[in-house]
């Protein structure tokens, strides 16, 4: 049997003695043998030699017998120029010939494919501001290195450069995926909304996500209808599982009407709030199942529980508040004790042991109350006169949840500082992180968009930062 | 890079004018009988040397040669990934593995002048000679065949008998070619 590495078949390759399917077999081979690989190598590099040193012409391009294949591919002049001029291979020419093109084109006219204008899909999801680098394709990310390949053509690049279009040369290599030489063009462009957001795309492509949303942040606020950036701060906020306001970005791009984005942005929109909705119903499921197991009368078993540490802590927070005794809050602690080996210290457990201290005959009440909160969350039932008691008692954990759920704070400043008042007084990082939601949220009430996010993102950053022991989406 | 575009064009021209016929003639070898172009794979290694032409200026011919043919066999080598990837729907991962020993061959060549190069092909034994050098002006196999009357296989053997006697040859140049520069350095 022949196999490919036997009779100089690497030979008869190179010299074009194999028939097509032989050949195709061949390069099959090569990309999984190293030992032809590097026999490949070392013979082209010793014919490159022969046909400098002996002048000669390489048999496939000159022998008749193989003329048809070759003919194939190789165009008249004329035809070819245009192929050349098509993908600009110009400074491959002979040179007086491009010189006389150059004369006679001038100036041309900076050919589509640059921009891969015959590119049937977008393979990656940020939108560049170059107007010919931002037609709208469907985005098909599986295909995302079919152009990482594609020829640069670099006579237009050339023009692009004396143009200073160095926006227009950075989404050139941008959309071949060579952020790289996108970024160093980028830093030559005169300052503007659209250089901004283009950096933002370059530092989104590299996950570097804060830097992004401060870039677009700056492009926003040059221009607060800049389409690209409204798109690409929805994928940033996106990334970072702001689901709430990656949408809230999306329907803004939406609303500026532009073909196929627009319809795309609500599509997006509709996905995420759907996507988070669905996360929602689920979580609270989750919790109010946990909880009901930890205020009911069957046993239950801490370790499994907190086998869903996120899930645990947060039916952990709402038993204590609702328990009815200390015989009840103490009989929470073993879940506490499970918790904290797993968040490190002994927040959850210090939080038990001190509702375990008070006087239950005037926390027993408010406790009901708040339990009745809960049941009938989906009722919106009115909840002023129970906060009010709240706020007038010294429970001020059960305070803190009410005032949560209900979303007093974002509306009532009093509240608010109460909330952050009793977050500061614990060192408990989740309900740091809850307090600075509710700030967040007035923040957003009050129209502080841009602030509000970047407060977002670090507060996403610092419970990613915590380990799976928080409900981080409860951020959206 | 800033100015090379306008200010080292013509430069960067004649490198190209130079180099572009003989890594064609290659190229056409390579893609022959398959969808590859030949000039768009000269075209590429062309846009990388654009890239390096910086440090490409100042090296000698045969070190630039060298590096436009490692180039052009990597992309020919990307090609061949290519076309094995989506022959199976996989996507491109392979494309991202670079090729093994790459640096080797081209480190050895590009210490090799055409002289040297020519004088080695005197040395070979006078049919191997004769049918190389039948072959570099573009004879196929089976023209050389008739030539000598011998058969087909026979022109096969005698070019790869050939190859590995010329790069036994300057195999050895090389080992002196990177002492001299070594002493003199």
């Amino acid at each position: 049997m022949t196999t490919p590495c036997t009779n100089n078949r690497l030979h008869l390759f190179v010299d074009g003695e194999l028939s097509a399917t032989e050949a195709e077999a061949f390069r099959q081979h090569l990309t999984r043998c190293s030992e032809c690989e590097s026999g490949l190598r070392d013979l082209l590099q010793l014919e490159l030699l022969a046909a400098r040193a002996l002048g000669g012409a390489a048999p496939v391009a000159e022998s008749p017998e193989v003329v048809e294949p070759v003919t194939a591919k190789v165009l008249p002049l004329r035809a070819r120029l245009q192929k050349v001029y098509r993908t600009a291979l110009p400074l491959a020419m002979a040179a007086g010939l491009a010189t006389v093109f150059i004369r006679f084109q001038a100036p041309p006219e900076i050919p589509g494919e640059v921009w891969l204008s015959s590119a049937d899909s977008r393979t990656f999801e940020a939108r560049l501001s170059h107007p010919k680098a931002d037609r709208f394709l469907p985005y098909s990310p599986m295909r995302g290195t079919s152009h990482a390949t594609e020829m640069l053509p670099l006579r237009p690049l050339a023009e692009l450069e004396e143009r200073h279009d160095f926006r227009g040369i950075a989404a050139a290599y941008a959309l071949r995926g060579d952020w790289q030489q996108a970024e160093a063009f980028l830093g030559r462009e005169a300052e503007s909304a659209d250089k901004a957001n283009d950096q933002a795309v370059v530092a989104l492509s590299r996950q570097r996500y804060e830097e992004a949303l401060g870039l677009l942040t700056s492009a926003l606020r040059q221009n607060p209808n800049h389409a690209q950036a409204l798109w690409n701060r929805a994928l940033v906020l996106r990334e970072r599982d702001l689901l709430d306001r990656a949408a809230a970005s999306f329907d803004t791009v939406a609303s500026l009407g532009e073909e196929g984005w627009s319809a795309e942005a609500r599509r997006m929109a509709a996905e995420l709030r759907t996507q988070l909705a669905e996360e929602r119903v689920r979580w609270r499921r989750q919790v109010t199942d946990a909880w009901l197991t930890l205020t009911g009368d069957a046993p239950w078993d801490a370790k499994q529980l907190a086998q869903r540490p996120v899930v645990a802590r947060a039916a952990l927070y709402e038993a204590v508040r609702t328990v009815t005794s200390k015989e009840g809050v103490e009989a929470l602690l073993p879940l506490a004790k499970e918790l904290d080996t797993l968040g490190g210290g002994s927040v959850l457990q210090d939080y038990v042991r001190q509702v375990a201290t008070r006087d239950f005959a005037a926390r027993a009440p408010l406790a009901q109350g708040y339990a009745g909160l809960l049941r009938e969350r989906e009722t919106k039932k009115d909840a002023t006169a129970l906060l009010e008691s709240l706020r007038r008692s010294g429970e001020r954990d059960i305070y803190f949840g009410a005032l949560v759920h209900t979303g007093s704070a974002v509306v009532d400043a009093t509240a608010l500082s109460a909330l952050k008042g009793f977050a500061e007084g614990t060192p408990d990082p989740w309900l740091h992180l809850l307090a600075e939601r509710e700030g967040i949220r007035r923040e957003l009430a009050a129209g502080h968009t841009a602030l509000a996010e970047k407060q977002l993102m670090d507060a996403m950053l610092t419970c990613n930062g915590l380990g799976n022991i928080v409900p981080c989406m409860e951020l959206n | 890079m800033a100015n090379l575009f306008n200010r080292e064009r013509r430069r960067y021209e004649a490198f190209i004018r130079q180099h572009r016929p003989s890594l064609l003639g290659l190229a056409r070898r390579l893609s022959a009988r398959s969808s590859l172009e030949a000039e768009d794979l000269v075209q590429e290694t062309f846009e990388r040397a654009m890239n390096e032409f910086e440090a490409l200026k100042d090296r000698t011919d045969a070190a630039a040669a060298a590096w436009l043919c490692t180039t052009m066999t990597n992309r020919f080598l990307d090609y061949c990934r290519r076309q094995r990837t989506e022959s199976r729907g996989m996507p491109h991962l392979a494309l991202v593995q670079e090729g093994v020993a790459q640096g080797e061959a081209q480190e050895n060549w590009e210490l090799v002048s055409t002289e040297e190069f020519q004088k080695a092909v005197e040395r070979l034994k006078p049919h191997l000679r004769d049918a190389y050098r039948l072959h570099a002006e573009g004879k196929r196999y089976n023209a050389i065949a008739e030539h000598f009357n011998v058969p087909v296989g026979t022109v096969g053997s005698w070019l790869t008998l050939a190859r590995r006697d010329l790069k036994d040859l300057l195999l050895p140049q090389v080992a002196v070619a990177r002492e001299r520069g070594a002493t003199s350095s």
